[in-house]
Order: C-alpha cells, then structure tokens, then sequence
C-alpha cells in the first residue's frame, strides 16, 4: 500500500493544555488503524512523550543522536511500542538545550522519516521560541490544541498567526478539556466563542475526563481502552485526519435515548 | 500672584488677570534673582480656571517674556484658553495626579471619567451617551487600506492610510493607523488611530471586548461593565470613538429613524 507521507506538528502557543497527550492519543488511535506512526517528540530537555506511551526506560538514543550522526540511522533510535505495531517513539535529549538542535538538519531529519511512514507527528514545545519554529517549519501540516480559557486562546491565536504566515497548509483546532455542564450554564466558553475568536477549521473536541490523570500515569494511552468514555473523541479524531469528511464528535450531540443506550453497551451508533 | 518651586519646576500661579499687579509682583521678585531661578527650572504658568481670550493670553505671556522668564508650559482648567496657548505653541502641563492615571500622555483623560459627565446631563436624557456638540470630524484621507481578515494575536496591523478592516481584532493583536480605523467586527485587542499624532482620527467598531483605545497621544481605558450599566444593555454595539480637548470621548451610534 502507497505510504500517506503526512507530517503533523501539534502546538499550543501555551504550555499545560495537554499537547502531548493529544499527540500520544491520535498517534496511538491511528497506529491502531493500521497506518504507520512515528511520533517525535521535539521538547528537547523536558521531554514527556515517552512517559505519556510508557516508554521511558527503553531510550537508547535520542533526536540530537540522530542528528550528530552517533547511531547508523534514524531507524536505530525508534522505540516500537510493544502494544501497537505500527507506532514508533523518537524521543528528545533530556539533558541538552532547544537550540542545540539546528532547524534545518531537523527537517532534514523529518523529511526522511516521512518518507517511510505514513505519518510523523511532532510534539512541539510550549512557546513560540527556538522549539516551535523548529517544528512547525518541518512539518507540511498543523494541529493548534487549545483549552477553552482566555490565555489558551490567545496563545493559539499567536501560534495559528504564526502558522498562517509560513504559507503551509491551514491549521487545524482541537479543543481539549470541555467542561460539558459549565459550558450548559454558560461559565465557560463554548466550541462557538472560540470558534469566532480563532476562525479556523474543527478537527476536534475532547471534553474533560479525570481517566486522562490515571493514563498518563500509567503510562497507557487511552486510545487503548475502547471502554474509556475518551476512546471515541480520539478515535474521531484520527478518523478526521484520515478522512475530513467525517462528522465531528460532538459532545453535546448526545442523540436520542436508544443511541445513548447502544453507546452505552458499546454499540456503534446507527447511521 | 504666588510662586512655588518644586522638584525643578517653577510654578507660577495666577488667579486675577490684573496687568499691573502682575508687573508689579515680577518687578519685585526679579530683584530677588526670579530670572536666575527661572533659567534653571521649568516654567508653568498656572492660570486655575481662568478663561482667557487670545488677545488677553498674548499680552500675558508678552509681559514674562520682557522680564526675560520663557514660560514653558501652562496649566488651566480652561479649554479654550489651553486652545490658545497650544495654538501659540505653549504646551499644556497637567497636574501629576492625572499624569500617574495614563500611559502615554498626561493629557489625556481616562475614558472611564469621561462618560460619567455626559450622563449626568439629565437634561438631556434621550441623548445620554452622544456628545453635547458634535465634532466636525470632516477629514481629507490620502486613500483607504481595506483589510478583510481576523488580525490574530501578536500580529499588527499598520498603515498611514485609513483602515477598513472586515473581520476581527483578536486579544492581543494592535491595529495601527496614521488616520481612523473603521472594524466591521469585534475589537478584542488594540486599536490606535492617529499615530503617531493626528487628533482627528477616530475610531469605529460594530463591536467590542476589552479593547485598548488610542487616539494620536492619547490613551483610554474602556471599563464595559460600567458602560453597560449606564447604557442598561447587556452588548453595545456601533462603537464610534473620537478625540476632543485632548481626551478621547465615545459615542454609541444609534439606527436613525427615518
């Protein structure tokens, strides 16, 4: 089968809005429908990827390794994700700096691996320094996460000015952490308010769930568990990306009582 | 007529306008060494609340400067006498307490005081928020910048042209112009017009969200809330905002009947 070759850098503008739990979640959901995924992540010293999958004791070499040429080829430094087959981790230094990698030797470097793959997705740093220039001028593609508070916003807003100015592909928004009932009593922005502030196309909307906390920790990507209320949100995402087409989970679209009981038993829903 | 001098500033108060009077305090005070002193300060000349006319204000100034004192700037309540004494190119000091309240220019008043006093004209109460007399803001443009996109966060949109901008002004985004701005859209961010020095700038927003107005040196803070409770509407819309006596004044344009 002909490689999708799409590369995809995940970015926030602001930090703590969940960038690389996101990135985890759609690498691991896309892996799980059998497309190749190489995840990078480019938050050279304060990497958190690897904790995300549960890869933190299987580093060997890093991203800089790769580059200064200390291992034969990227493909050396890859972590294969023992529970998904088709997902690959290349991790970031932890004890070097941002700067020490050079932008154009990390497209390079990114240009290779999505060559090989159907997708290389980028876990940017927080900021619009060094590390986001460096990421967000590999890849072809873009996805803006943010949450649904003021400072989020702006920060995104920043970073989708930023993106637009480099002339690649329009950047795509997911909204992460919606708090379904203050959105209802109107103590929080809803999909619409950001939406107007930010005017660029939906890919997604994941509402707040506690279950995040206990799979980070544990290191399990909640893409794994199709019990978890979240399974479906990532799911949808990924399917998105595949296919634009796609309709978009939409929290607050809960259906009518025999769809909310077959989503409850774990039936799809009917079209 | 009453000296003080404080912190290299020599102010010079005055509260009757009687010419001999005046010359006959500056005689007495040269000889106790005014001019060297006003050669090492900053002269004010303080009028209060004085309403001069230009003729009146000529020969003021006419009089200090045969005793060698150049006054370098005045203060007074008065608008038409500041008038004058910028038009004879006299600048106007303000007292510090208002210089604190602004960023940019002590001249300038902060809008939250400004919408207070036109409502509480209760005479004229269908016209709460327009202003007592309409400015003539008439002005000749050397061309308009039609800009039809969101001005996101940290961007800035700038031209010596007049602005129509089609889309929004984002938190965090400035939109500059050397003439007005007119937004089809929400202003979130910075709006300044007039840059760096024209007053006869203004502004105009359908809508607007904790926005920052400037107009030539002037700076206001927009407090919505208070706005809002004065208008007694929970949005306002059609935003015009104008320069006048030196502070920036607002205006909520209302559908004209026919």
């Amino acid at each position: 089968m002909e490689k999708l070759k799409r590369s995809i850098v995940v970015t926030s503008g602001k930090g703590g809005v969940g960038k690389t739990t996101i990135t985890a979640n759609i690498g691991a959901a896309l892996a799980n429908m059998n497309y190749g995924v190489v995840l990078v992540d480019a938050d050279v010293g304060l990497r958190n990827l690897d904790l995300v999958l549960g890869l933190e004791n299987r580093i060997v070499f890093d991203l800089l390794d790769v580059i200064e040429n200390r291992c034969r080829s990227y493909k050396q430094a890859l972590i294969k994700d023992k529970r998904i087959g088709n997902l690959y981790l290349l991790p970031a230094p932890q004890t070097k700096q941002k700067e020490d990698v050079p932008i154009e030797k990390f497209k390079e470097l990114i240009e290779e691996i999505r060559n090989d793959f159907d997708f290389v997705i980028i876990d940017c740093p927080a900021g619009i320094e060094h590390g986001f220039k460096m990421s967000a001028e590999a890849a072809i593609e873009s996805i803006v996460v943010t949450t649904p508070d003021l400072s989020s916003i702006r920060d995104a807003d920043r970073v989708i000015a930023t993106l637009e100015s480099m002339e690649k592909n329009p950047p795509k928004l997911i909204i992460n952490r919606l708090k379904k009932h203050m959105v209802k009593k109107s103590q929080m922005l809803s999909i619409e308010d950001i939406l107007e502030t930010l005017n660029v196309e939906l890919l997604g909307v994941v509402p707040d769930d506690e279950y995040i906390t206990i799979s980070t920790n544990n290191g399990e990507p909640v893409v794994l568990n199709k019990t978890k209320p979240l399974y479906k949100y990532f799911h949808n995402i990924a399917q998105r990306i595949i296919d634009p087409q796609v309709a978009l989970e939409n929290p607050f679209n809960e259906g009518n009582i025999f769809q909310k009981f077959a989503s409850l038993v774990g039936l799809k829903k009917p079209k | 007529m009453i000296l003080k001098q404080e912190k290299g500033k020599l102010i010079i108060k005055i509260d009757k306008l009687e010419q001999n009077e005046i010359i006959k305090k500056l005689e007495e005070f040269t000889v106790k060494g005014l001019k060297e002193i006003a050669e090492k300060n900053q002269v004010i000349l303080d009028l209060g609340d004085l309403g001069l006319n230009e003729d009146d204000f000529k020969n003021l100034i006419k009089i200090f400067y045969n005793f060698s004192i150049p006054i370098d700037s005045i203060r007074n309540t008065n608008p038409i006498t500041k008038m004058i004494s910028i038009n004879y190119g006299i600048p106007v000091d303000a007292p510090s307490i208002i210089n604190t309240q602004n960023k940019l220019n002590p001249r300038a008043n902060p809008i939250k005081d400004e919408i207070p006093k036109i409502n509480n004209d209760k005479t004229n109460k269908s016209q709460n928020l327009s202003a007592p007399t309409l400015p003539n803001l008439n002005q000749e443009t050397n061309g308009i910048l039609i800009y039809r996109k969101n001005v996101r966060s940290g961007s800035v949109l700038e031209s010596e042209k007049t602005i129509l901008l089609i889309g929004n002004v984002n938190p965090g985004a400035e939109i500059k112009s050397s003439n007005s701005i007119i937004i089809l859209g929400k202003l979130m961010g910075t709006a300044h017009a007039g840059y760096p020095n024209n007053p006869n700038a203004i502004i105009f927003t359908l809508k607007l969200k904790n926005p920052l107005i400037k107009i030539a040196d002037m700076v206001a803070e927009f407090d919505e809330e208070s706005i809002k409770k004065q208008v007694k509407s929970r949005e306002i819309s059609n935003i015009l905002f104008y320069s006048d006596n030196n502070s920036i004044r607002m205006e909520i344009i209302k559908e004209q009947k026919e």
